[in-house]
């Protein structure tokens, strides 16, 4: 199993207070009052799907999804059980991130490239292919500014696609991350490229609002609410379970 | 761990270079804006103190000038430090990225400016008929001076997470800094070199490039054991919280 996780838990404090000045975070430390007043995102989930699989987590916003793949991620800590994960890890939230504007196309392909893990010649193999495939060809050497928003969309999904494939990560995690706000024509060709990622026989675990596609791809759905799994097994069931109670 | 490090060392550069485009990007001036801060500072102080404080050193604008560029070094990359984790929040939150890259990358970026420094204290050595070849010298020092300014970078970046006003604090500390430190005087005081680690750095490289003094073995290894220490203490203490980074951003 590439991915086990038993009884894992995440809380907040709710009574944290996000980065006071200096004077404040003194008092607070020398006032002694315990403030505290955590809250449980999630508790008690146990999730081992076998390998290969895709897995979809649906429910409703608040109920702990993002939060999971975090954990699942790295990037938040469990606060309880155990959290264990074999293989190389990919994490994809949206597309765009760490683009900078005044920078040209090429600069940012080597930018992102290097967020996502690869190092610089990989990136130079690959760079002939995320150009292709964004049909940006003419615009290498102009600054990321003058792009329209779809241009950006383009870009950036294509090089995160082609980085991300270039890893072929054992364990790839979602989260929102299937829509690329471009036209019709370059739309299918990212859904096909997307597809291709996902059936490359990692473990998937793509959380969605959008059921149609959690029932196409995924194997096997958890649906979540409160912090509690409330149903878990094949798509179909799942996602009519869901469907049934929010209708 | 070596492929670690390699990812990390790829990352830090490929951030670092954009970064100094970004900032010498879009002005003619390009990186002259780099030198005109110490320059600047430089022409004042000779202005003011050349003929009363600094007329009992020798080669006092040597003297300066070597001041202001290691210590303008020192606060660039440290006051940069304060925030770059909050600044980087969007990355953090978004990604598994080792954050130590952040930090690593603004030193980087400093040294590429630092370079454009060198240059014009190359001329200026050349102007007063010192040898370059001293300068070489300069090499050995400067990588524990890394080392102290990056120990220190460390521990601000993580400190920096928790405290919004930190950078405003920095700013504070390092002006009185500049005037603890011999800078623009001559100072030999045993206590201030013991304290102040800028200084016994300072002592070093004057001593050793302008005036071809060996300093001592004494404070050679101080400076050496004081920035190697701040490296190991400030790498730990940031490797201590940085799992927690992503919640307190």
């Amino acid at each position: 199993m590439r991915i086990n996780l038993q009884g894992v838990g995440k809380k907040f404090n709710l009574n944290f207070k996000k980065r006071e000045g200096i004077l404040a975070r003194l008092l607070s430390v020398f006032s002694l009052s315990k403030n505290t007043n955590d809250f449980w995102v999630f508790r008690g989930i146990d999730f081992t799907p076998a390998d290969g699989q895709i897995v979809g987590i649906i429910g409703r916003n608040g109920s702990g999804k993002s939060t999971l793949l975090r954990v699942l991620a790295g990037i938040y800590q469990a606060d309880e059980g155990t959290v264990k994960l074999k293989g190389q890890v990919a994490y994809l939230t949206g597309f765009g991130q760490g683009l900078m504007p005044k920078l040209t196309m090429r600069e940012n392909i080597y930018l992102v490239g290097s967020l996502l893990g690869l190092g610089q010649k990989e990136i130079k193999q690959r760079f002939a292919e995320i150009v292709e495939f964004s049909e940006l060809g003419e615009y290498i050497e102009t600054p990321v500014y003058k792009f329209s928003s779809g241009m950006v969309s383009r870009l950036s999904f294509s090089t995160t696609i082609f980085c991300l494939k270039h890893r072929n990560p054992d364990i790839l995690l979602i989260d929102e991350a299937l829509e690329a706000g471009t036209d019709l024509n370059f739309r299918n060709k990212a859904l096909n490229k997307m597809e291709e990622i996902l059936l490359t026989g990692a473990n998937v675990v793509l959380v969605s609002h959008d059921l149609v596609m959690i029932e196409k791809y995924c194997h096997d759905v958890i649906w979540l609410d409160k912090g509690k799994i409330v149903k878990q097994g094949p798509a179909s069931e799942v996602v009519e379970a869901y469907v049934k109670v929010n209708e | 761990m070596t492929e670690s490090w390699q990812k990390v060392s790829g990352l830090s550069w490929t951030l670092a270079k954009a970064n100094f485009k970004l900032r010498t990007e879009g002005s003619y001036l390009g990186v002259l804006w780099y030198l005109l801060d110490p320059v600047l500072l430089f022409a004042i102080l000779i202005y003011v103190f050349g003929s009363n404080l600094g007329a009992s050193i020798k080669f006092y604008p040597l003297y300066l000038i070597w001041g202001l560029v290691m210590f303008n070094f020192f606060t660039t990359v440290t006051s940069q430090a304060t925030s770059v984790i909050v600044n980087n929040a969007l990355f953090i939150k978004s990604m598994k990225i080792r954050s130590e890259v952040l930090v690593v990358s603004i030193l980087l970026q400093t040294i590429f400016s630092h370079l454009f420094e060198i240059i014009v204290l190359v001329a200026l050595t050349v102007y007063f008929g010192a040898s370059l070849l001293s300068l070489l010298i300069y090499l050995p020092i400067f990588i524990f001076f890394c080392a102290l300014t990056l120990g220190i970078s460390f521990f601000l970046a993580a400190f920096g997470v928790y405290v919004s006003d930190l950078n405003n604090v920095w700013k504070f500390f390092t002006q009185a800094l500049f005037f603890a430190t011999p800078i623009f005087y001559a100072s030999a005081k045993p206590l201030i070199l013991l304290l102040n680690p800028l200084a016994s750095f300072l002592a070093i490289t004057r001593g050793l490039i302008i005036y071809h003094e060996w300093p001592g073995l004494k404070i050679i290894s101080l400076s050496a054991i004081t920035s190697v220490l701040a490296l190991f203490v400030g790498w730990y203490l940031f490797s201590l919280v940085k799992n927690k980074f992503a919640e307190n951003l």
